[in-house]
């Protein structure tokens, strides 16, 4: 297939109704760039969780797309800032995280509050004459900021619809992975950060549908039966938005080595639960997940993670990884999760290793100019989709496949092609 | 007080910390971990930008890049050297450097600060450096060292690398 560098035929490169999505879309710059305006300057993402700001002046910086952001919490409100003087541009903060009731450029001193105001201008009399408008060069704060169950998102779009329009069918079953306990959750404090020279759609398509890989990618972690072998029992579903998870039935096993009191802490809520009349319990835990478009969420036996996969350039990925507890859990169980989840996922976990291994050679592979012109395959259980509602029972939102399918990769593809065909 | 004075511990703080580093570079995991004890505390913290130094390293109830005892740690063996174990098939090849630069009594044991280099290559030309500090704290079993606590600082904040499979 032969790709013009100026108009790009968004229908010729992804048919997920064919189940074909060119590998360009994976190397592209001008496809990249175009990503940072129609996909992560118009949707939701996720910033980081309320726990991340207990007290007045708490900041701490992330991203959104490609840029750098700061969310605060001034006069116990959570806001969200472009990290960026709006004098020249420079980072106002250059910390992971702190209290400050106020950010001074390094560069020539602009400082501004943690609601954003510039409130210090040096020479404002002198060189200034007065005649700045102070109200008008604040921080540039985003457009909407909402949270859900102390998740923290926000968006650039002033003309995107409500986080909960957003999330849509999705947001009822991600109540479940936050909202399942009183109290609802907290994150383990600190951020694992790496990078992988890979796409940032790689990372979010796998959390999102890739059941598949595990008996493969992850074969070394069975063979040591700290997992067990999937039981090829299991599902997926795909949701509007292009938001879906997937799960082996009851959840991700758990091997027979390694701690297991979660896994019953999780066995004993998931019975007490069953008198709550909400159908959307008998998916906890929630398996693995990807809100649109590079959140994720791994929701296991063993633990719960988020995970971002910001986008660094075309074959460049920051990932941040963090893991979450019910706030009421007893200590002991939060230090057996934190344990567990460090010894399985993040940059040194058990299985994470492997996605990483695989997916910088995947990234190099396709940089070959033959490769290049390849589509990857995504047929698998195309035609086969049921209704969750058929399928799970009480109305429940989405589309359904086997424990191995492709149905998620590819109702996310057709969405990343609706945005990103948008002029 | 620093004792890198006392040639005599010097040497055998070095003779033991070379005698690690062959056997990690020849990839013998497995015998590689007979020179920790069984109650041993193997942690990595992870490193956040702060604006003092203090506050820069997560702290034991945080997250970690290590987090791990005897038995994980010989989980975490038993798996890369599996045989479908992609991160190590084809092997690395690694090569660590390692310099004492503080060793000092603590009750019995010995507290033992060293700067440290690991430099992993892999496949035709990935290359990965992690360079920071370690902080072994030893004691004499039999008529060898041995580590009852590691803790092992890589002073990235954003680790550069597509995953981190060395032991350090």
């Amino acid at each position: 297939m032969e790709i013009s560098n100026k108009e790009r035929d968004y229908l010729a490169l992804v048919q997920p109704e064919q189940g074909l999505v060119h590998n360009k879309i994976f190397t592209d710059p001008d496809i990249y760039q175009r990503e940072l305006e129609n996909i992560f300057a118009t949707s939701w993402l996720y910033l980081g969780h309320e726990s991340q700001l207990p007290n007045e002046h708490d900041f701490f910086t992330t991203y959104m797309g490609s840029d750098s952001v700061i969310v605060t919490r001034a006069e116990g409100k959570i806001r969200a800032f472009l990290n960026f003087c709006t004098h020249r541009g420079m980072k106002v903060s250059r910390t992971d995280k702190g209290n400050a009731p106020a950010f001074t450029c390094p560069y020539h001193g602009w400082c501004f509050s943690s609601k954003g105001d510039l409130v210090g201008v040096p020479g404002y009399r002198e060189a200034y004459y007065e005649s700045l408008d102070m109200g008008q060069w604040g921080l540039r704060e985003v457009a909407q900021l909402e949270t859900f169950g102390g998740l923290i998102f926000a968006t650039w779009n002033p003309n995107a619809g409500s986080l909960t329009d957003y999330l849509g069918e999705m947001a009822i079953y991600l109540d479940r992975v936050v909202n399942r306990s009183e109290g609802g959750v907290e994150m383990i404090a600190g951020v694992q950060k790496w990078e992988i020279p890979v796409n940032w759609k790689l990372p979010a398509e796998n959390f999102l549908g890739d059941s598949y890989h595990v008996a493969t990618t992850h074969a070394s972690v069975m063979d040591i039966g700290y997992r067990t072998r999937p039981k090829k029992q299991g599902f997926q579903i795909s949701l509007r938005g292009g938001h879906g998870f997937g799960s082996e039935q009851d959840g991700f096993g758990a091997g027979k080595v390694g701690s297991s009191a979660y896994a019953k802490y999780i066995d004993d809520m998931r019975a007490k639960l069953a008198t709550q009349n909400n159908p959307a319990n008998q998916f906890i835990p929630m398996g693995h997940a990807t809100v649109f478009p590079n959140m994720s969420i791994l929701d296991s036996v063993k633990f719960r993670m988020i995970r971002m996969s910001h986008p660094r350039g075309p074959q460049l990925t920051e990932s941040h990884a963090m893991c979450f507890v019910d706030k009421n859990l007893a200590p002991e169980l939060k230090e057996e999760i934190r344990r567990e989840f460090i010894l399985s996922f993040g940059p040194s976990g058990m299985f994470e290793v492997e996605d990483g291994e695989i997916w910088a050679e995947v990234s190099d592979s396709i940089a070959g100019h033959v490769a290049s012109k390849q589509s990857f395959n995504y047929q698998m259980g195309l035609g086969k989709e049921e209704l969750v509602a058929d399928k799970f029972g009480d109305g429940l939102p989405g589309r359904t496949g086997w424990y191995w399918s492709e149905v998620n990769q590819r109702e996310y593809y057709r969405q990343w092609r609706s945005l990103m065909e948008k002029k | 007080m620093s004792v890198l004075c006392d040639m005599d511990l010097y040497f055998q703080v070095k003779s033991f910390q070379s005698f690690e580093t062959s056997l990690l570079q020849e990839l013998e995991y497995e015998k590689w971990l007979n020179i920790f004890s069984d109650d041993l505390r193997y942690r990595a913290p992870l490193v956040s930008v702060t604006d003092h130094r203090a506050g820069s390293l997560s702290n034991s109830t945080d997250l970690m890049l290590y987090d791990d005892s005897f038995e994980t740690l010989k989980l975490r063996v038993a798996r890369a050297k599996s045989k479908r174990a992609w991160t190590e098939t084809p092997p690395s090849r690694l090569r660590y450097f390692i310099d004492p630069i503080e060793i000092k009594e603590e009750g019995d044991a010995l507290v033992v600060v060293s700067n440290m280099i690991i430099y992993q290559t892999r496949l035709q030309r990935e290359e990965n450096l992690f360079i920071g500090q370690r902080t072994d704290r030893i004691r004499r079993a039999e008529d060898q060292w041995a580590v009852f606590d590691r803790f092992a600082v890589i002073d990235r904040t954003v680790l550069p690398s597509k995953n981190l499979t060395v032991f350090f």
